[in-house]
């Protein structure tokens, strides 16, 4: 892996030049980069950490999701590069005006093919927020997995299960299909954003998609809606 | 090792998805098509003759196979290809020649529940059949004919070889969830390579036991003696298999409660009028066995730092509870274990405590929990326990210790925020 790690850093080098740098931390640098001969732009991350989100979405094309070109593993540090979505961040046109119900719906069944994608490659994304969704003319994009992480069912959590029948639920041990549920609740905060501009702590949206956003962010992961599928049903 | 960019000729790595000088991809993608969800009336409509359809051509398909052995719904059956005999059998782990038909299941109404099944096989002369059998075997299948209402399902996981029964040819879970007395038929369909297909069956029956709910409206618990007399006449007059929802008013309760009969459920208010609250110490003494004791949207209000909140040697599931202001906000000991998920601590000497030995864990989960000011957030001590506790969306925030582990326990804090 350091192979492709030192050629593609050296490629990057010579064939590609900085734009802008878009977000840096001590562990992580987001940069977008122009190829100097076609003048194509694209997102390079570089980043400490595990990089199996990313290698999972080398082998798969979604209109909701950020095409991810090429994942370069290093000694201490790992390369990203991707497509640069073209749009607006619904974060910045929210400071402009609310969502009808209709866009409402739109947009978050497009959120939902990207996170039933994920959630289908065993990922579950943890970080959904506007600041997060690009509107890419009228495909709603979804960005970021800096926070998201592969859900992995452990054998020792199964033996554990066995024999214990009668007394507690599958959920309780934490198996597969507790996690994308996180991303369901974040559905929720987010349409009661799109329709409200507040948290439905502040502000229950209401009608339909006020009920819809109350089963979402129920407390108790069984009462939620159990797949982002469910939810676009609902929708 | 190289390859060539098939559109501009660069050299590239072998593991290259990407030519970063032509700005192609190289790599073969999975183009992943747009769900549409169509009205299910409509997919029946338009869908079902082809189901049928196609019903038909598969009847007609495995009609054509080589040969098919159905078990008659006894839950074993004998086969014979041109290598040997063998006779298969669903059962049960450690009871292998034993065939099980049917299989009976207790169940809260609503409740998710798992057990095993197993896949066993035996020849005349040799003991690792199993083995020897699954070599010749193409793939399993397992299916339940089950289709329930309002999210009730029964089905299996993929049969597949489990350590959980090493001498099983096969293993499948098998999940529930009804909401009344429920029956089915699961198929577990073998095909071999030589495309000879067997059927086993087995019946699952569920049923659904008595959950019996106490509201303040029917039954005096307005004071802590009205509640330790009702908890106390649960536990004289209810069955050890009913499941017990106790649903507290809100308002103060001062004074020591005992659940020391059975396990009861104690649920708070979550409606707006208010919170239940507890400024005595809660006793749970029910033990290692039994129901799970249910303790949900309660505050717990000590004073000063001292006395305890909770104190536990039962199994116990915390849920929506805040405790403040207590020497040892809860206290895990005996044979037992109690889970905490979305709780809050604050100002308390201690926040929980375990110590415990020979715990059988019912969750090893406790995500969502907040401790702020506390003196020690978490101490675990005891006999550490077989799995990892995982802390998940917990904040620590400005306590003395967050986590004293004397106990060694195998403890993930990956995802838990330090402030």
């Amino acid at each position: 892996m350091i192979i492709i790690y030192t050629w593609f850093s050296q490629m990057l080098r010579e064939e590609y030049e900085k734009v802008s740098l878009l977000k840096e931390t001590p562990r992580s640098s987001i940069m977008s980069v122009r190829h100097k001969a076609t003048g194509r732009q694209f997102i390079l991350r570089r980043f400490i950490g595990n990089p199996e989100v990313y290698q999972k979405l080398l082998e798969i094309s979604c209109p909701n999701l950020p095409t991810v070109y090429e994942v370069a593993v290093g000694e201490k540090d790992n390369l990203v590069l991707e497509e640069y979505v073209w749009g607006d961040t619904l974060d910045f046109l929210l400071r402009e005006a609310l969502f009808t119900q209709s866009e409402t719906r739109r947009i978050v069944r497009q959120i939902c093919q990207g996170l039933w994608v994920l959630h289908s490659l065993g990922v579950v994304h943890r970080d959904l927020k506007p600041e997060n969704v690009i509107l890419r003319g009228s495909d709603a994009v979804l960005i970021d997995f800096d926070a998201a992480r592969l859900h992995k069912v452990e054998s020792s959590t199964d033996t554990q299960i066995l024999g214990t029948t009668g007394f507690a639920a599958p959920e309780q041990y934490g198996l597969g299909q507790s996690d994308p549920r996180t991303d369901v609740y974040s559905l929720g905060i987010f349409i009661n954003v799109m329709l409200t501009g507040e948290h439905p702590s502040k502000k229950q949206a209401g009608g339909r998609l006020g009920r819809v956003v109350e089963r979402c962010t129920h407390v108790n992961p069984d009462k939620r809606y159990q797949s982002v599928l469910r939810l676009m049903e609902e929708l | 090792m190289e390859q060539k960019c098939p559109y501009c000729g660069t050299s590239l790595p072998q593991e290259a998805a990407f030519c970063p000088h032509c700005v192609r991809s190289v790599n073969k993608r999975t183009q992943v098509k747009t769900l549409s969800l169509i009205p299910r009336r409509r997919v029946l409509r338009t869908v079902l003759p082809l189901l049928v359809f196609l019903a038909f051509l598969l009847g007609w398909y495995l009609s054509t196979r080589p040969k098919t052995c159905d078990d008659g719904g006894r839950a074993t059956v004998a086969y014979t290809d041109a290598d040997g005999s063998y006779q298969l059998l669903l059962g049960w782990m450690g009871d292998p020649n034993t065939p099980a038909p049917e299989l009976w299941q207790d169940a809260e109404a609503g409740g998710q529940y798992r057990f095993p099944t197993c896949l066993f096989v035996h020849d005349t002369g040799s003991s690792t059949a199993a083995h020897t059998f699954m070599q010749r075997v193409e793939h399993i299948t397992a299916r339940f004919d089950f289709t329930g209402d309002q999210g009730e399902y029964i089905t299996y996981t993929e049969p597949a070889p489990n350590g959980y029964c090493p001498e099983a040819a096969a293993v499948s879970l098998v999940d529930f969830q009804v909401w009344e007395d429920s029956s089915a038929v699961g198929t577990w369909t073998v095909t071999m390579k030589n495309g000879d297909v067997i059927t086993l069956r087995q019946t699952l029956n569920v049923e659904v036991i008595q959950t019996l709910d106490y509201y303040p409206e029917d039954w005096a618990m307005g004071t802590t003696e009205e509640l330790q007399a009702l908890i106390d006449e649960i536990g004289e007059t209810t069955e050890p298999s009913n499941v017990v929802n106790v649903h507290l008013p809100a308002g103060n309760y001062e004074g020591d409660v005992t659940i020391g009969k059975r396990p009861i459920n104690l649920l708070g208010v979550t409606e707006e009028e208010g919170r239940t609250v507890f400024t005595g110490t809660l006793r749970i003494t029910t033990g290692a066995v039994g129901w799970i004791n249910e303790i949900q949207d309660i505050d717990f209000v000590g004073c000063g730092r001292e006395g305890v909140g909770v104190t536990a040697a039962a199994r116990v599931h915390m849920l929506n509870c805040t405790f403040t202001g207590w020497k040892t906000a809860v206290l895990v000991h005996g044979r037992s274990w109690v889970n905490l998920r979305y709780c809050e601590f604050t100002d308390n000497e201690e926040g929980f405590h375990f110590n415990a030995s020979e715990s059988n864990v019912s969750h090893s989960i406790f995500d969502g929990n907040r401790f702020t000011e506390n003196g020690t957030a978490l101490l675990w001590e005891g006999i550490p326990v077989g799995a990892s506790i995982s802390f998940p969306e917990n904040v620590f925030s400005h306590n003395g210790t967050d986590i004293d582990n004397r106990s060694g326990q195998v403890i993930d804090i990956s995802e838990a925020v330090f402030q």
